[in-house]
């Protein structure tokens, strides 16, 4: 009871100061509790919009009948791989339904024969009946079983344990066509003989099919049989297929991607399903990079906790000092303490978690994502309990354990001393060992915690540790190296100061001497100011070298270029739609255009387009007349040679599919009976096939897709300009209006205009990172304000002495905004070369990850601002201090209250 | 402003109120008395009666909650906290009981203390320094910190750093308080002989009669009053006749 009482009394004494510490525990919590939600949200988001018509699984190998091995030996390939710890096929074609009891219209459906894990990827949801599981195998004169649309089922009178004949169309309304020299023939043709049609295959109902994924398809007609009796149905040996990949826990999406375009080479393989969102490379890269800052918010506020507990200490000792005196045991007192840490903890980590939920909700109205921004914001909420109670209880028992601290050193306490002298023992501060505590837990324990109760995504684990733990052994080396040898901060002290010595020299003095002794506060204080401004480098000097690296992109990629696409007038009217359709724009008017206008080099075709394995973009050899086709004859001859097609790839693709490289050919999906064609990997540039967004791609001669895909490369919809050097590429698209505004819609962006569009898209991108940041600085102006104020109340004898001599109340505020000024120059100046070495493991790391190829330069500038937000913070944390010291009454204190 | 003739302090209808609970204690009532420039007063009373509370208002280092200090002819209640800063950095040198040294300034920097607020610096400070540290027998601690020196060397820099400014004014708060006889008697020897050379007003605040005999009037304040009699002055000063006045007054 005496406990409550004297806690209670305490907190309600001293309300600011319960209120900043109570507000640094729940910024820090807020922090990351708003990133965690904020992501389980932004991929809860990305599946939410994806539900509807994607299979839950990571990667999807597409095969065509043709192609590759059947199944199962393709999936069983798959299943060997290391990493896969699923596998699922699904065949795709039309079969009819035969009338029961002979009479009747037959009824078309879309047959998908299914092996392996396709239930488990939630690829279909019964209704009613049951499946036969992963696989189904024949017993003798068994009826094999189907699953059938609950629409079809309706209209067909089906029920579960009715037998219903399945046939191959009479007419094939999908002929099997392939595509050969250019033109389509169908199978049928190109067989020595006719063949009989297979007969009807009779099957068992066992389930129905809610219309969801799978059982959406065709409207609802649809059924799903196993798939060798899919086969049967249409008499052939595999059908058109997907496979879909589940991995592992833990196991990296791009490195399986590449392990299943090894195994599989004729598949068109590809991770864009709901599973894998936000697990690619540089997806997985930002949301690490986020975490990690959101962990140095959890660390700030905790420094902001250990000395807040410190403070409370520090103000009463002498009510300790008198306890002890009159009996009290150094347990009770610790007891004391703790129930009021455990108060303020507590209530710290509740208000943190509710003010990061709401964080994270307004950050999701708003649009900012883990995943970069949305526009339109995302209305979804869902509230990850778990992590937001594990990152909370965090919160809670590291500021449990920042109460430790201060109470182990008050053991060291004269009880007797305090009472006879009215005076802090001498030394270095009683609280000089906080600091070191503090930077021990930092050191040790956060990376821990962080690690081992936070899942990293994917296995870039190992880079973001290294980044993580370099900034931290970076950090610590700064630390050890002020501790070790505290001549070198007295040196740097001396040296800030130096500005200010010629017109406050006294004030200086003190104040230089006062922190060199007090160096651990001092040094843990320049730390945390330190860590923001290392941040701010990093982060801006990312985003400088993002930047950098679009530009130079941009160099070859997007300058002097037009980018047209030719769209319906009306897109909503089906009679523009069928007019666009009909009559597309003809390749021959679009060579006499280009020809006719001066300032166009050449063109390449975006709309002739493949997108499997990657997007692969038509480029007329011919027309190339800029660039690594223009400047090597040898390259355009290859180029150009279509019987046997090469491509060119762009950089970004290259660095992440060195394989292409290493065995110079890949092999392309293709409508010829092979179903695949090899392609020479001719070289590496980015001066072609650009369109949209995506860097990973690949461009070839038209003519591959006339032969190999039986696209016709005169009827062209998207296309782009190659412009010579200052032309006004505005005027050119005015002009292409002009000549074709009557048939179609042009809308056309220069090169200039996508440049900045991309350049917009990473400062949009990144805002969240300053939103952190912001917080950041926060908490570490909220630390120092805390640390300050210590260094006030262990002061405040000695300023009442100053006082007493004649310092006006204007020169102790000196003294303080020079101490708060300093720490926050040396902060920020130890922030900068923090910055620097964090900034090269940054852009180390995402070079790795992204396949870009980033440029490393130092942000000046950004080195600049930092250094001046490290001196404005550290003044700013010390105004409040500087104006409580500047208004002590000097009397109680000399009198000893 | 500073009139030439004034006294080196008066003090008129001074009150100081103190709250406690949810009435108003008087800790210090109508005290008025004029300190003719030059004069050593020791204000006498028991511990409690307001003799600490008195020295800081007439530092102006607290405010009265009614009547008047005037230090040199200056009245403190028209001055704001800076001026009265500037004022005791000026006119005001303070001796106290705990001594209260800056602990990481050196003997040396903490005597010097004052000169540097004044913004002095330089040889002539040095000079000052190294004659007073003479003069107090501190030469050989000069470079120490405070927490290395005896209780009597630390009231010696505390009493050199009072007087170094030459303030008009010297409040010295039980300054023996804290040190042996020995130790204590020398600070008054001090004390005495700087009044003697230097011509400064003193006001010595103590309980102890031996260092009320060093003073040339000697006042009693009880329970917050400044008692008009009974008053020692000149010869009358002798701790035997402090001690009788004590004993009267049942102190």
């Amino acid at each position: 009871m005496l406990a409550l009482r004297l806690v209670g009394a305490y907190l309600r004494a001293q309300p600011l100061r319960v209120a900043l510490a109570v507000l640094g525990i729940a910024l820090g919590v807020a922090t990351v509790v708003a990133i965690f939600t904020l992501d389980a949200n932004t991929v809860a988001a990305r599946l939410e919009a994806r539900a509807g018509d994607e299979v839950r699984a990571d990667l999807q190998a597409t095969l065509s009948a043709t192609a590759g091995q059947p199944d199962p030996e393709a999936r069983g390939a798959l299943a060997a791989l290391p990493g896969v710890a699923r596998v699922g096929t699904a065949g795709f074609t039309q079969a009819e339904a035969l009338p029961t009891g002979g009479a009747g219209p037959r009824a078309a459906l879309e047959l998908i024969g299914i092996a392996g894990a396709v239930e488990a990827f939630g690829a279909f949801d019964l209704v009613a009946g049951e499946s036969w599981g992963e696989s189904w195998s024949a017993p003798a004169l068994s009826v094999p079983p189907l699953l059938v649309g609950e629409e079809l089922a309706r209209e067909r009178g089906w029920t579960i344990g009715t037998l219903v004949e399945l046939a191959a169309p009479p007419v094939s309304r999908d002929p099997l066509r392939r595509c050969e020299d250019g033109r389509w023939v169908e199978e049928q043709q190109a067989s020595a003989a006719p063949q009989a049609p297979p007969a009807p295959v009779a099957f068992e109902v066992t389930g129905l099919l809610r219309p969801f994924r799978l059982g959406a398809r065709a409207a609802g007609r649809i059924a799903l049989a196993p798939l060798d009796q899919a086969a049967r149905v249409r008499g052939v040996a595999a059908l058109d297929r997907v496979l879909w990949i589940q991995r592992a826990a833990g196991v990296d999406v791009a490195e399986l991607r590449a392990a299943v375009r090894a195994a599989l080479p004729d598949a068109a393989v590809d991770s864009a399903v709901t599973a894998a969102i936000g697990e690619e490379p540089d997806e997985r890269a930002f949301r690490n990079g986020v975490r990690v800052a959101g962990v140095l918010a959890l660390v700030l506020g905790l420094f902001v906790i250990f000395h807040a507990l410190s403070i409370a200490l520090l103000q009463r000792m002498r009510t300790i000092a008198i306890l002890i005196a009159l009996g009290l045991t150094r347990g009770a007192i610790a007891r004391l303490f703790l129930l009021e840490a455990t108060l303020i903890a507590g209530v710290g980590a509740a208000l943190g978690a509710l003010l990061g939920l709401l964080l994270a909700k307004g950050l999701l109205v708003s649009g900012l994502t883990t995943l970069g921004v949305v526009e339109g914001g995302v209305q979804l909420f869902v509230i990850p309990w778990r992590q937001v109670l594990t990152l909370a209880l965090l919160g809670f028992a590291l500021a449990l354990a920042g109460a430790a601290h201060p109470l182990w050193r008050s053991r060291s306490w004269s009880p007797d001393l305090i009472l006879r002298t009215r005076d802090l023992p001498a030394g270095r501060g009683v609280f000089e060992r906080v600091d070191l505590f503090f930077a021990a837990v930092l050191l040790i324990c956060i990376p821990l915690v962080y690690f081992f109760t936070i899942e990293v995504i994917g296995r870039d684990a190992e880079r973001v540790l290294v980044v993580f733990l370099g900034g931290l052994a970076a950090f610590a080396l700064i630390l050890a190296a002020l501790h070790l040898a505290p001549w070198l901060l007295g040196a740097l002290i001396r040296a800030a100061l130096w500005p200010w010595k010629r017109i406050l020299p006294l004030e200086t003095e003190l104040v230089g001497r006062s922190m060199a002794g007090l160096f651990g506060r001092v040094v843990v204080g320049i730390g945390g100011l330190a860590l923001v401004a290392a941040a701010l480098v990093a982060l801006r000097g990312m985003t400088d070298s993002l930047r950098g690296e679009v530009r130079a992109f941009a160099d070859t990629a997007l300058r002097a270029k037009l980018f047209v696409s030719l769209v319906p007038h009306d897109e909503q009217d089906a009679q523009s739609i069928a007019a666009y359709r009909d009559r597309p724009l003809e390749g021959a008017w679009l060579r006499t255009w280009c020809a006719a206008q001066p300032e166009i080099v050449g063109y390449e075709i975006a709309s002739l387009r493949l997108d499997a394995p990657f997007p692969i973009r038509a480029l007329p050899p011919e027309q190339a007349r800029w660039g690594l086709l223009a400047e090597r004859e040898d390259l355009r001859a290859r180029f150009a040679d279509a019987r046997t097609p090469a491509m060119l790839i762009s950089r970004r693709l290259a660095a992440f599919e060195p394989e292409l490289l290493r065995r110079g050919t890949v092999a392309l999906p293709a409508r010829t009976r092979s179903g695949a064609i090899e392609v020479q990997v001719l070289g590496v540039c980015d001066d072609y096939g650009i369109f949209q967004t995506e860097r990973s791609f690949g461009v070839i001669a038209p003519e591959f897709f006339r032969l190999f895909q039986c696209m016709d490369p005169e009827q062209i919809s998207a296309f782009t300009l190659k412009l010579r050097s200052g032309a006004e590429a505005g005027a050119v698209a005015q002009r292409l209006e002009r000549e074709l505004g009557e048939r179609f819609g042009v809308r056309w962006k220069t090169g200039e205009e996508k440049l900045a569009f991309e350049l917009a898209d990473i400062d949009r991108d990144f805002f969240l990172f300053d939103v952190i940041l912001a917080l950041v600085a926060i908490l570490a102006g909220l630390g120092l304000l805390h640390s300050l104020w210590i260094a006030a109340l262990e002061r405040m004898r000695e300023i009442a002495i100053f006082k007493a001599v004649g310092f006006t109340p204007g020169q102790v505020r000196v003294l303080f905004g020079l101490e708060a000024l300093t720490t926050g120059a040396l902060g920020g100046i130890f922030g900068v070369l923090l910055g620097v070495p964090l900034l090269w493991l940054v852009i180390r790391g995402l070079r790795a990850l992204s396949g870009l190829d980033l440029p490393f330069a130092l942000p000046w500038l950004w080195m600049a601002i930092a250094a001046l937000l490290g001196a404005l913070l550290g003044l700013g944390a010390g105004l409040l201090p500087a104006w409580r010291a500047s208004r002590l009454e000097p009397a109680p204190q000399l009198r000893g209250e | 402003m500073s009139e030439s003739n004034a006294p080196a302090l008066r003090v008129r209808g001074l009150y100081k109120f103190q709250r406690e609970r949810s009435r108003e204690v008087a800790i210090l009532k109508d005290i008025s008395f004029e300190l003719p420039r030059g004069r050593f007063l020791a204000i006498m009373g028991p511990s409690g009666s307001g003799k600490t509370t008195l020295l800081h208002l007439l530092g102006g280092l607290e405010t009265p909650s009614a009547g008047a200090v005037e230090i040199d002819g200056q009245d403190l209640a028209g001055l704001g906290e800076r001026k009265r800063a500037l004022l005791r950095r000026e006119a005001v040198g303070f001796v106290f009981q705990f001594f209260h040294l800056v602990p990481n300034l050196s003997v040396r920097e903490n005597v010097a203390l004052p000169l540097r607020i004044r913004g002095q610096s330089g040889r002539a400070v040095a000079e000052r320094v190294d004659a007073l540290l003479t003069q107090f027998g501190l030469t050989a601690q000069a470079e120490l910190l405070p927490p290395q020196l005896s209780g009597g060397e630390m009231q010696r820099v505390g009493v050199a750093r009072a007087v170094i400014g030459e303030p008009a004014l010297l409040l010295a708060d039980e300054p023996t308080g804290n040190l042996a006889t020995g130790q204590g008697e020398e600070v008054l020897r001090w004390l005495r002989r700087l009044h003697a050379e230097q011509g400064q007003s003193i006001v010595l605040v103590t309980h102890n009669p031996r260092d009320a005999a060093y003073a040339d009037e000697v006042r009693f304040l009880v329970d917050g009053s400044l008692l008009a009699e009974p008053r020692l002055v000149g010869s009358d000063v002798d701790a035997a006749k402090i001690h009788a006045c004590l004993r009267d007054l049942k102190i």
